[in-house]
């Protein structure tokens, strides 16, 4: 939970820097109220799909690489009874 | 699938929009990935290695849960599940706490209302509701905040669309769309002219009825207040004309045989079996002859353990406690117990709509009165 809320926290951070540069690059200041108001194209979206789905593959990697050291020591020789 | 913004859907900042996106992702990261991958992982490896030590497979439900708690994938997508849910509410509740005063303000205005709205006080709440916050939810979907609250109903529609990542729709209402096409599909010509849906929430499977058939009364039953409010208050602002009331749908005080049609979307897997039992009867009361009632809900509880564990998770560890019972149910015999005749009986099969991996066992099912 704590992890989770921290990589929330991050990943809408790394949107609120992304809506500065696309402002920037668009010649608008990015004040509050236009970041407020900035609406992602289709192309920045998907963008920032790949980069929460990134993040997410990052965090859990360690549940999902079965041959990943922590993994095989944790599972190993388990009584599973 | 971005949500629809209807006038009660809730304004978020873009930092509350972004932090949405992250647990719609992590939804759809857990059960669409991680998910698949446990199942795996407990064909080839988990249930092989118990057969190599005790001659077969996991045969019951406690062996599974006793391996499956040794796995670290399992404990880890297990912690996944639950801390996205408490995430969810809480990243939505934030959003919602701070708008809520003008979200009661626009649910208040009784001249935009279409439809009605009959609250009851003093309605006793049913232990199976009040002892659970069902979806791990805050205060679950009856409690009141505040004055003419609509907390639980903001915090609902908003939440129930990223847990699904979106795949409920625009306006989170493709399971009530399926339940109207299936009775459309069943029951070619049926036209009824007084529609109940019973377990209403925020309108979400009440509003397509009304498209599915434009000419009939549509009322909503629930036992939550916010929820309600919400409901009337989202089903003037898109346009549609609903009288929601709110009664324990096991007996109502409408009186015998006075609805065509009865409704209820995922109502009856949060009910315990005595109350379903109830429900059926109050259909059948209701229902004049030629009347139908269908509940789109689980079909059936599966037998392999594995399967049966998983489907469990949320028994476990969502707070939905009586989610067998509703996979249980004997038909057509519960629904004979009712007064509906076995030959009336229906059952359609409905993949689930985005969590097709998941939960491949549900669909409508009901019985039509003579």
């Amino acid at each position: 939970m704590m992890i989770l809320a921290l990589a929330s926290e991050v990943s809408a951070l790394r949107e609120r820097l992304d809506t500065h540069e696309q402002l920037a690059a668009a010649g608008q200041p990015p004040v509050p109220a236009s970041v407020e108001s900035y609406a992602p194209n289709e192309t920045v979206e998907a963008a920032r799909a790949a980069a929460r789905r990134s993040l997410i593959e990052r965090i859990t990697r360690v549940l999902l690489e079965p041959d990943a050291p922590r993994i095989r020591a944790a599972t190993a020789d388990q009584p599973n009874e | 699938m971005p949500q629809l913004k209807h006038p009660m859907l809730i304004d978020e900042t873009h930092d509350e929009r972004a932090r949405d996106a992250f647990i719609a992702s992590l939804r759809e990261f857990t059960m669409a990935e991680i998910y698949p991958q446990l199942r795996n992982h407990y064909r080839d490896v988990l249930a092989p290695r118990h057969a190599e030590r005790h001659g077969a497979p996991p045969s019951s439900v406690e062996r599974v849960r006793t391996i499956m708690e040794d796995s670290p994938l399992y404990m880890g997508y297990s912690l996944l599940v639950r801390s996205t849910q408490e995430l969810l509410w809480d990243t939505v509740g934030e959003a919602v706490e701070r708008q809520l005063p003008a979200l009661i303000e626009k649910a208040s205005t009784d001249g935009a209302r279409k439809g009605s709205l009959v609250l009851d006080p003093s309605l006793p709440l049913p232990n199976y509701t009040a002892a659970v916050d069902i979806h791990v939810m805050p205060g679950g979907f009856h409690t009141e905040i505040t004055a003419d609250d609509v907390f639980a109903g903001a915090l609902y529609d908003r939440g129930v669309h990223l847990f699904a990542f979106g795949g409920l729709g625009p306006l989170n209402d493709e399971l009530g769309v399926a339940t109207a096409a299936a009775v459309r599909h069943q029951f070619p010509g049926f036209e009824p002219r007084r529609i109940l849906d019973f377990g209403c929430g925020a309108g979400h499977a009440t509003l397509p009825l009304a498209d599915a058939f434009p000419d009939a009364e549509i009322h909503g039953v629930d036992l939550g207040a916010p929820m309600l409010r919400y409901a009337s208050a989202r089903a003037s602002a898109l346009g549609y004309a609903v009288h929601f009331s709110q009664q324990d749908a096991t007996h109502t005080n409408y009186p015998d045989a006075s609805f065509d049609l009865i409704t209820s979307t995922l109502l009856l897997h949060e009910m315990p079996r005595p109350a379903i039992l109830a429900l059926f009867r109050e259909c059948h009361r209701l229902l004049r002859p030629g009347g139908v009632m269908a509940h789109h809900d689980l079909l059936r509880w599966p037998d392999e353990p594995f399967e049966a564990f998983m489907m469990a998770w949320t028994t476990r560890h969502n707070n939905e406690p009586y989610e067998r019972a509703s996979g249980t149910l004997k038909f057509p015999e519960d629904c004979v117990a009712a007064g509906f005749d076995a030959a009336d009986v229906f059952v359609v099969s409905q993949p689930g709509a985005y969590l097709e991996e998941v939960y491949q066992v549900s669909g409508i099912r009901g019985a039509r009165k003579r």
